[in-house]
């Protein structure tokens, strides 16, 4: 075989050979590709699933929230109108404080808010009994009273007793809620 | 170390040497001679593929040719001419050494000993390796392959070697051929007509040269025999290669040429250019074919593990895919809740004010830990103001003396920092009717 023979020979080698090359090149490519694209679309499905999870959490979240919220509304909250609560409030305040008188303004409402302004007076020697009367009056926060001015003024002729004067404002957003879906209130 | 094969083509006989040359150092494994015409049986046989191959050219051109003085590069263009001009050869291919440059009235010449061979002659030879697959590695002229070994420092050497029935005299100085000649002998030893001929030379060499030999080297079958003794006047010397083989110097005597050839050598390569070329293509395009063999194999492999890969994160997509929760149910259920905790807002609000609000009980509270001895209140007025609550306080100190009545209200002012979160505002006490006005911010 002649030097000529030899190098058309090898020449058909090196072609098939880089044939081959390019075909195994090729593949690997697209394989490479093919699996960046599967693990990048396994890695979204992960996100996804992460996201989805992250979601369902936040609506427990939210959930227990609104549980909270309806444990904080009174006894009666939901047969009752804001109004009748608000003036449940009042009563339950005449009795909790001995002898107090309340004097009411009337209703409004602004921003979904119902507001409705009071004076409570009452006089004890007692300087305990008028904190306590004070602590009465906080004591709810739907609906909230909102102190104004507290005034302590020692009766004239007595040296202990003094007539408290609370002036404030009682309020309540003006909107009802009702017990999520899938949740039961516990007041 | 990877064993060539060198076989020297001598006459009726072919002389072949199975050895290697590592640093310099010559191994011969074997060595055998036969005739000729068994070559072709041989090449049959032989499992190598390549060859080196020392040969004693029938008719070369051997002459020191005068050129002009050109650049490097130039100068084998301008011989090839030369050599065309002088020998009559039309395809042939040849070997220069320079021998000097010298100013002549024509300008500065160069002097080139020229060997050149005809392109039939070696292709004849190439041509029988070729019909049994077998591939020529180099084509050497033995000459060449002789006076290679015979590179002495500071001595022009003559060497006188056999082939045949020839005596071949060679000139070496400074490492490189200058002259060659062959003459007919009657004897394969050195005889008289022969010591005539060397005498000749020298003078040739000294006359025409300008170069005295130093040195006459007997090489091959004259370097083992007794031929340095018959030549009187000049020094001599005896050619033994440093040899590493099992077998014996004497027997390695005739193998002096294809044993040399075992050595670097590829300067003194004469076979014809295309057949280099085709040899250098050919040596090319195989290590290219290789190598993208090899990166084929090994993108393969990758290939494979990259397939794998993908299928087990195509199984793990699938499993994480069966398992996905019904992402639209999440997200109106969250969106359903966010909507509906729009309307808890403003009591979420609320409880957050009522919670963040100070109380005016605790501050009630506090003021029973006063120190109010002599401390009578008249007044006491709660109201908010920017999240804090403004405590004023209205009351008389009950003392006989302005002193302890002062005294005793500094007291009560003082027991404010008991309370963290009080500062007072002002305190003003009317010491004339001893009544007192405090005013404290509560947080």
């Amino acid at each position: 075989m002649t030097v000529s023979v030899k190098l058309s020979r090898m020449a058909k080698c090196h072609l098939a050979a880089g044939i081959i090359f390019s075909l195994a090149l090729c593949a690997y490519l697209l394989i490479e590709n093919y699996r960046a694209s599967v693990i990048e679309i396994r890695s979204g499905v992960s996100s996804i699933r992460a996201n989805a999870q992250s979601m369902a959490d936040e609506t427990e979240k939210i959930k227990d929230r609104q549980i909270q919220v309806l444990r904080a509304l009174p006894a009666g909250y939901d047969s009752s109108s804001s109004r009748e609560m608000m003036l449940l409030s009042v009563e339950k305040l005449k009795t909790g404080i001995k002898g107090a008188s309340i004097a009411l303004d009337e209703f409004s409402e602004s921003d979904a808010i119902l507001s409705l302004p009071l004076i409570v007076e009452f006089d004890t020697a007692s300087f305990e009994e008028g904190v306590k009367g004070i602590a009465a009056l906080r004591s709810s926060t739907v609906p909230y009273f909102e102190f104004r001015n507290i005034d302590i003024r020692r009766l004239e002729g007595s040296y202990s007793s003094a007539r408290y004067k609370i002036e404030g404002v009682l309020t309540m957003p003006s909107g009802k809620i009702t017990s999520p879906s899938g949740a039961e209130k516990t007041l | 170390m990877s064993a060539s094969i060198v076989i020297s083509l001598e006459g009726q006989s072919a002389r072949i040497v199975y050895g290697a040359a590592v640093s310099g150092v010559v191994t011969v494994k074997d060595a055998l001679v036969i005739p000729v015409e068994k070559l072709e049986d041989f090449l049959s046989r032989e499992r190598a593929s390549e060859f080196t191959i020392v040969n004693h050219f029938s008719d070369p051109f051997q002459d020191v040719i005068s050129v002009p003085a050109v650049k490097k590069r130039l100068l084998r263009k301008i011989i090839e001419i030369e050599v065309r001009k002088k020998s009559g050869f039309r395809d042939f291919s040849f070997i220069h050494t320079v021998i000097g440059t010298r100013a002549t009235d024509q300008g500065k010449r160069t002097d080139v000993f020229v060997f050149a061979v005809k392109n039939d002659e070696s292709r004849a030879i190439i041509e029988r390796f070729a019909s049994r697959n077998k591939t020529v590695k180099a084509l050497y002229p033995d000459v060449f392959v002789l006076s290679r070994a015979m590179a002495l420092k500071d001595e022009d050497v003559l060497c006188v070697s056999a082939s045949g029935n020839k005596k071949v005299f060679s000139l070496v100085k400074d490492g490189t051929l200058q002259f060659t000649r062959e003459v007919l002998s009657s004897s394969p030893e050195l005889n008289s007509f022969d010591i005539q001929n060397l005498d000749m030379t020298v003078n040739y060499c000294r006359q025409s040269l300008r170069v005295m030999p130093s040195l006459v080297m007997f090489a091959g079958r004259l370097g083992q025999d007794d031929s340095a003794a018959a030549v009187r006047g000049m020094h001599t010397a005896c050619f033994r290669p440093a040899i590493a083989s099992i077998m014996a110097r004497e027997a390695l005597a005739d193998f002096s040429a294809p044993v040399l050839a075992l050595g670097p050598g590829a300067a003194f390569d004469i076979s014809p250019a295309p057949y280099r070329a085709d040899k250098l293509k050919t040596r090319l395009l195989k290590y290219s074919s290789i190598t993208f063999a090899a990166m084929a194999a090994f993108l393969a492999v990758m290939s494979y593990s990259a397939l794998r890969d993908a299928g087990a994160a195509k199984q793990g997509l699938q499993a994480s895919l069966a398992t996905l929760p019904d992402i639209d149910a999440v997200v109106s259920s969250h969106e359903a809740r966010k909507t509906e905790f729009e309307r808890y807002v403003p009591f979420i609000d609320t409880i957050n004010r009522a919670a963040a609000a100070p109380d005016p009980a605790v501050v009630m509270a506090a003021l029973s830990r006063l120190d109010t001895e002599r401390i009578t209140f008249s007044l006491i007025n709660i109201t908010p103001s920017d999240g804090a609550l403004r405590l004023r306080l209205e009351g008389s100190v009950r003392s006989n003396s302005y002193a302890s009545t002062q005294s005793y209200f500094e007291k009560f002012a003082d027991s404010f920092k008991k309370i963290n979160s009080a500062q007072i505002v002002e305190q003003r006490l009317m010491i004339k009717d001893r009544n007192f006005l405090l005013e404290v911010d509560c947080r």
